[in-house]
């Protein structure tokens, strides 16, 4: 290697440096656009303050919540989390939604994947109409179908059930899925799945082989964007599932609020929903770029 | 043509995802529509038809009425509350003003909570005596601004509008922030050059570009509008005294009291206007594609 290409030094960062002294870049980076941060700080001040209240509160004593709604915790009370996740059943209902979510994003996915693998690189007559069908899944708002659904779960006797939920959140988040990874198998050359069927590869194991790897980015997406939904829903829950110890985490919090009104331990409760809220933080905290991506796919579906 | 070695292919990879949405999709939207016209409380041998009989009770029911005036009032409020900072943001990102990386960030982060969460955050926040919101107002002297948000009827369904713009603004920021990107720089460059500045170069620039982004989000927050339900029902339940009552809280209230059959035309009501506004929409916000 004889060339080495150093940002630092090449192109037109360095004139940048020569022609303007530091203090001035970073005094004009600031101010650029000042006009703006009329509407970015009172916004973000308005997304943060409620996040801050509410990790901050369910750090207090319930005395100190009473007494002043803007102090902060004299001593941060760690056990309201201990007593949100034993005595409140925080636990338990946390358990229920991660199961109900490993199993319903697994099975959302893969069902997307390879019904939109299908779609996308087979011609077969009614293919058109199937995709249709599915996307316009996403058009259909959450709640016309919630009573025919219920009475259809009743008969299968799958209310009060988790493998019901997992039915229903599989079948829930396909049209999203299917649109994602049809895009994605789309874009992939069909060159690549010929040179792996020349090489002898069956049509499955060039799917599982090559195709599958491939659209990892577009599976990646698909899993986030259905765990979020999965992990939150609240609807389906509260009407297919009333049974206490098979409350998922959503129902569990509204209810605790509801009981809460009898049986006051406030900071334990605000303990409890931020349990609820952080594998999501944690998630988008890791995958930040891929919910941008979700985000902007979401916005063609129109 | 497919090839016959692809027969079982497509049969394994798309029978089970279609059969699972046919059955609890697409079967439970369709039948939704058969059973609205019937009267129906839970058991199918009681199932009676009615024809078009729920839908003229539904029109002559106050409370139907009201559900619809609220329903409404989010489809207009929403859209400027949700909107215009929406939009607002997003040509901040595009300037990159300082601070872009952090806003991008934590702008989102309410779309991510459970809307349960949310709704129980919120009711903490508007509580009338002990909550942050009027202990603020109160410790900036503005007593008479404190009131019992939720408690009040005349108060309670624009309070609620706050929450949902809180969760969703962000997800429209990013939405609008891509649509943005996808306009050449080049196109300002020569605005400049014509002499459009500030507002002329979003005007004549940045909207027409933006249209059909717009339009998208604009159907998608109307849309949300008129199928409002969770926030709505943990908070106020439809109250107080019905001042806050959906269509989607009401339906849940019929569902509850085992009147399935006007319930399900609720729904169906519902679903129905939601297409009207896609369709009306698109026809109004249709323009000559731009381009340039």
């Amino acid at each position: 290697m004889t060339e080495s290409h150093d940002p630092e030094t090449n192109g037109w960062r360095s004139t940048g440096k020569l022609g303007h002294p530091w203090r001035a870049r970073t005094v004009s980076r600031i101010t650029r656009g000042w006009n703006y941060q009329l509407v970015m700080i009172p916004c973000f001040l308005a997304v943060v303050c409620p996040m801050i209240w509410l990790v901050s509160s369910s750090l207090k004593t319930n005395l100190e919540l009473f007494t002043g709604a803007w102090s902060l915790p004299e001593v941060p009370q760690w056990h309201n989390y201990t007593r949100a996740w034993v005595e409140a059943g925080i636990s338990q209902y946390f358990f229920n939604s991660a199961l109900v979510a490993a199993f319903g994003v697994t099975a959302a996915t893969l069902l997307a994947a390879t019904a939109a693998y299908v779609l996308a690189r087979y011609r077969f007559p009614g293919s058109d109409l199937v995709y249709l069908t599915f996307t316009a899944g996403l058009m259909v708002p959450e709640s016309v179908g919630i009573i025919p659904l219920f009475f259809l779960m009743k008969e299968l006797s799958l209310l009060n059930s988790h493998l019901g939920l997992i039915i229903v959140y599989a079948a829930m988040n396909l049209p999203f899925g299917v649109f994602v990874m049809y895009g994605f198998f789309r874009t992939l050359p069909s060159e690549l799945s010929d040179a792996a069927e020349i090489d002898g590869c069956s049509p499955f194991g060039t799917f599982f082989r090559v195709m599958f790897p491939l659209a990892r980015g577009g599976i990646l997406i698909v899993a986030i964007f259905d765990f979020i939904a999965i992990w939150n829903e609240y609807l389906y829950a509260l009407v297919l599932v009333s049974e206490e110890k098979l409350r998922t985490l959503p129902l569990g919090v509204a209810n605790l609020n509801l009981v809460n009104r009898y049986h006051a331990d406030w900071t334990a409760l605000l303990a409890g929903l931020t349990i609820v809220m952080l594998p999501s933080f944690i998630l988008y905290a890791i995958f930040q770029s891929q919910f941008r991506e979700g985000i902007t796919l979401g916005a063609q579906k129109g | 043509m497919l090839h016959r070695r692809y027969y079982k292919l497509v049969f394994v990879f798309l029978f089970p995802a279609l059969a699972l949405y046919a059955a609890f999709v697409l079967y439970p939207t369709l039948k939704a529509f058969y059973v609205s016209f019937f009267n129906w409380r839970g058991v199918s041998r009681q199932m009676t038809f009615v024809g078009l009989q729920n839908y003229a009770k539904l029109l002559r029911e106050p409370i139907m009425w009201k559900a619809l005036q609220h329903n409404a009032f989010f489809a207009v409020a929403f859209p400027v509350v949700i909107l215009v900072p929406a939009t607002l943001i997003a040509l901040g990102f595009r300037r990159k003003v300082a601070g872009t990386g952090l806003y991008r960030t934590v702008f989102l982060l309410p779309n991510l909570m459970s809307l349960a969460v949310v709704a129980v955050l919120w009711t903490f926040l508007y509580e009338p005596v002990l909550g942050p919101i009027n202990a603020g107002l109160r410790l900036l002297g503005l007593d008479s601004l404190a009131l019992p948000w939720l408690g009040d009827p005349s108060v309670a369904l624009p309070a609620l509008v706050l929450p949902i713009a809180w969760v969703n603004v962000g997800f429209y920021v990013l939405m609008i922030h891509a649509g943005l990107l996808n306009i050449p720089q080049s196109l300002y460059d020569a605005a400049v050059i014509d002499g459009a500045h500030g507002w002329k170069q979003f005007w004549y620039v940045t909207v027409p570009l933006l249209w059909d982004i717009i339009t998208i989000v604009a159907i998608f927050i109307v849309v949300g509008a008129l199928n409002e339900f969770s926030l709505v029902l943990i908070m106020t339940n439809g109250g107080p005294s019905r001042s806050t009552e959906l269509m989607a809280t009401y339906m849940y209230k019929l569902f509850r009291s085992s009147r399935y059959g006007l319930g399900t035309a609720v729904g169906v009501l519902q679903f129905s206007l939601s297409v009207v506004v896609v369709v009306v929409a698109k026809r109004v916000m249709r323009r000559e594609a731009v381009e340039y």
